[in-house]
């Protein structure tokens, strides 16, 4: 196998990751599937074409407003829409957001037309030598968005006070409020959280490729998949994961030809459906037998 | 009492029985009320990846409307009716197509069907014309694909575009006029149109005397291409055929120039076909080059209609693409004129009859249906697509594509 070819696969899984990161926060303490994701990141796109446009400012300098403000909108959809549906069970939400994903891109053809936009940039079209192979600068500023967001997200959940609060909730919600924590605020700031990821996610891909308002529907069927994979409410579980969707997706692209990169991609995903709680009630017995062992060892 | 409920059950039933044979009778051509509006439309792209046509389609269709009622209407049965033009955006989805041109047909009452763009697009909506007896022409939809969509052969649907044969022979041919390697890389999507058109160039390069160094067939919305250029780039591929979804090729135009792929003639069908390639690409599009429909009719006729357009569009393919839709909506508009009658059968026969200049040409049916409308080989120079093949155009070609020169 090359070295290009791999390489080519993890520099996109940066962005894989990105994209999953968002959606297993939001799983992973609420366990609230976000159909909306695909959107937000396409939001975020759209924001920073407006910033641009106003500004005439680099893509990613963008970021500086276009982030605070996709999470200032998502917070109250959070706060006064799907936290309530979330009471009543896992469909209703699921329901909310699907809506809100076709509000969302009604909304953006209506403004912005369903012509393809671009973020313009000197580097989206620059490359450089990177282990001997010409890579484009973006993917590398991909990959490095993925990594610096995963470990971001682990800092503020593992050693942060507010980190802590979001555990808490995540676990058990209703022990979580008795101890005085806000579990609406909490979940309110994830999703906005969440919406942030997601717009950077945007701006990045709004300066590597393309986006219309209805891009997103592809982008959160990569998410999913990078979530399953990854496990929700890890943040380097989604780094893994989207990292091992860019490989298989490239390697399998190179070996099979890229008309099935597709089909790599989501038979992947089938057979790691299948083969995970195979897997883990494998690891639940052996754990169980290691243990059974050392009590006996040790009476 | 129930005996009344059950009368009033009958009526109702019949009414509704009624409703719908009205319906019917409306779509498949019969009458139109003294102050009805003639209604024609259209499922097209506003949203999805071939958004960037759906505006130019429909800008056509309802400049040819417009033009018509300007001068007066239709005269059906010595009344003078306005036209009404009735857009439904598919999304770029081929499942919606046939379910809003049912829509369109039985519900708006529409006496002739407009097309798409792409065969995925035209061929459903073309399927529901033929099905409801609903005359319908279409265009920028390739007439190979378009005319095998029918096997027992289009009755009520005709097409006008270019012939996927010219796609291959005006790119080898402009090839030919430039010294390369003769080894050609060959980007095509797996779409309808990628796929017949893919399969062309690649069976005709061996007689053509080119090699097919190295093929990439991929899904659209592919957006990595790197591994493909790479080995594009390793086969020493002077010579690159596309044909894509425009967000594809935005980001294969790209990768081409980071990972320093400057082949000697980039020819990016479909992905170029509309202005957006320029518009999103600037200065990377630069002497890209696209087969697509040559320089529209100098017939004095026109020339305010092309002129209009232009100075709207400028100079490249979005003005092509917008006189193509003005001609495919003045040949239903005229032959419903011409046959006196919004009556389906009659619309046909009168369309059948065509023979006249438009914008897109001399038009006159084969008998599949179709009009092969003159093809050249154009490139980007700044905002404006120049004719650089047949030699003689407005421009001299040039290799290689400097755009992706860093």
């Amino acid at each position: 196998m090359e070295l290009g070819v791999v390489l080519a696969g993890l520099l996109t899984g940066g962005l894989y990751a990105t994209i999953g990161l968002g959606l297993s926060l939001v799983f992973g303490v609420m366990r609230l599937v976000n159909l909306a994701h695909g959107e937000l990141i396409v939001v975020g796109a759209y924001a920073a074409s407006l910033v641009i446009s106003w500004l005439g400012v680099d893509p990613f300098l963008s970021l500086v407003l276009v982030v605070p403000v996709v999470a200032a909108l998502a917070y109250p959809v959070q706060r006064y829409l799907l936290t309530g549906l979330l009471r009543r069970g896992l469909e209703p939400p699921l329901v909310a957001t699907f809506g809100l994903s076709l509000v969302i891109s009604a909304a953006l053809t209506a403004i912005a037309g369903g012509d393809p936009r671009k973020l313009p940039s000197p580097y989206s079209a620059a490359g450089m030598t990177l282990f001997g192979q010409q890579v484009r600068v973006i993917d590398v500023i991909g990959l490095g968005i993925g990594i610096v967001l995963t470990v971001l997200v682990y800092v503020v959940m593992r050693h942060t006070r507010w980190g802590a609060a979001l555990r808490a909730a995540s676990t058990d919600p209703a022990t979580a409020g008795t101890m005085g924590i806000n579990v609406n605020a909490v979940y309110a700031i994830t999703f906005a959280a969440s919406a942030a990821i997601a717009a950077i996610g945007g701006v990045f891909i709004g300066t590597a490729y393309s986006f219309t308002p209805t891009s997103g529907m592809g982008y959160i069927l990569i998410g999913f998949t990078v979530v399953v994979l990854g496990g929700t409410g890890n943040a380097f579980g989604a780094l893994i994961g989207g990292l091992v969707l860019g490989l298989v997706q490239s390697v399998g692209g190179a070996l099979l030809g890229g008309q099935y990169r597709d089909f790599v991609i989501y038979a992947f995903f089938i057979v790691v459906l299948a083969a995970k709680p195979l897997a883990e009630r494998g690891l639940e017995a052996w754990r169980g037998r290691a243990a059974a062992v050392r009590a006996e060892v040790r009476a | 009492m129930q005996k009344s409920t059950k009368v009033l059950a009958v009526l109702g039933v019949a009414a509704l029985a009624l409703a719908g044979c009205a319906a019917g009778d409306g779509g498949g051509g019969g009458g139109i009320g003294a102050d009805d509006p003639i209604r024609i439309g259209a499922s097209i792209p506003v949203t999805g990846p071939l958004a960037p046509f759906g505006p130019i389609i429909e800008a056509g269709y309802q400049a040819a409307v417009d033009d018509v009622n300007a001068a007066g209407g239709i005269t059906i049965d010595g009344t003078e009716h306005q036209v009404e033009l009735v857009i439904l955006d598919n999304e770029t989805d081929p499942n919606k197509v046939t379910e809003q041109a049912r829509t369109l047909v039985l519900s708006d009452g529409v006496v002739g069907l407009l097309g798409s763009v792409t065969p995925g697009l035209t061929i459903p909506a073309a399927n529901v014309a033929e099905l409801e007896g609903v005359p319908m022409v279409s265009t920028l939809t390739p007439n190979g694909a378009w005319a095998s969509g029918n096997a027992d052969g289009w009755q009520y649907a005709w097409n006008l575009f270019m012939d996927e044969q010219q796609f291959s022979d005006i790119a080898y041919a402009t090839a030919d006029t430039v010294e390369t390697n003769k080894k050609v890389v060959i980007f095509a999507d797996t779409e309808e149109d990628g796929v017949a058109t893919g399969g062309l160039w690649e069976a005709d390069a061996p007689g053509k005397g080119y090699e097919i160094a190295y093929r990439a067939d991929n899904p659209a919305g592919t957006t990595d291409f790197t591994n493909d250029i790479n080995a594009a780039k390793s086969a020493g591929a002077e010579i690159l055929l596309a044909i894509l979804a425009p967000p594809d090729a935005f980001a294969l135009w790209e990768q081409m120039k980071a990972l320093d792929y400057v082949p000697d003639l980039a020819f990016c069908l479909k992905c170029s076909s509309t202005a957006a390639f320029q518009a999103v690409l600037g200065e990377t599009a630069e002497a890209t080059s696209n087969v697509y429909l040559a320089n529209p009719s100098d017939a004095p006729e026109w020339a305010e209609v092309t002129a209009r357009f232009e100075a709207e569009y400028g100079q490249n393919v979005d003005r092509s693409s917008v006189l193509a839709a003005y001609s495919a909506a003045r040949i239903l508009l005229d032959a419903i004129a011409a046959a006196g009658s919004v009556d389906g059968a009659a619309v046909n026969d009168a369309i059948a009859a065509t023979d006249q200049e438009y914008p897109i040409g001399h038009v006159r049916f084969r008998e599949d249906h179709s009009f092969p409308a003159d093809a050249a080989t154009l490139q980007w120079f700044g905002d404006a697509q120049l004719e650089v093949f047949p030699a003689g155009g407005e421009a001299d070609l040039v290799t290689p594509v400097t755009g992706l020169q860093s």
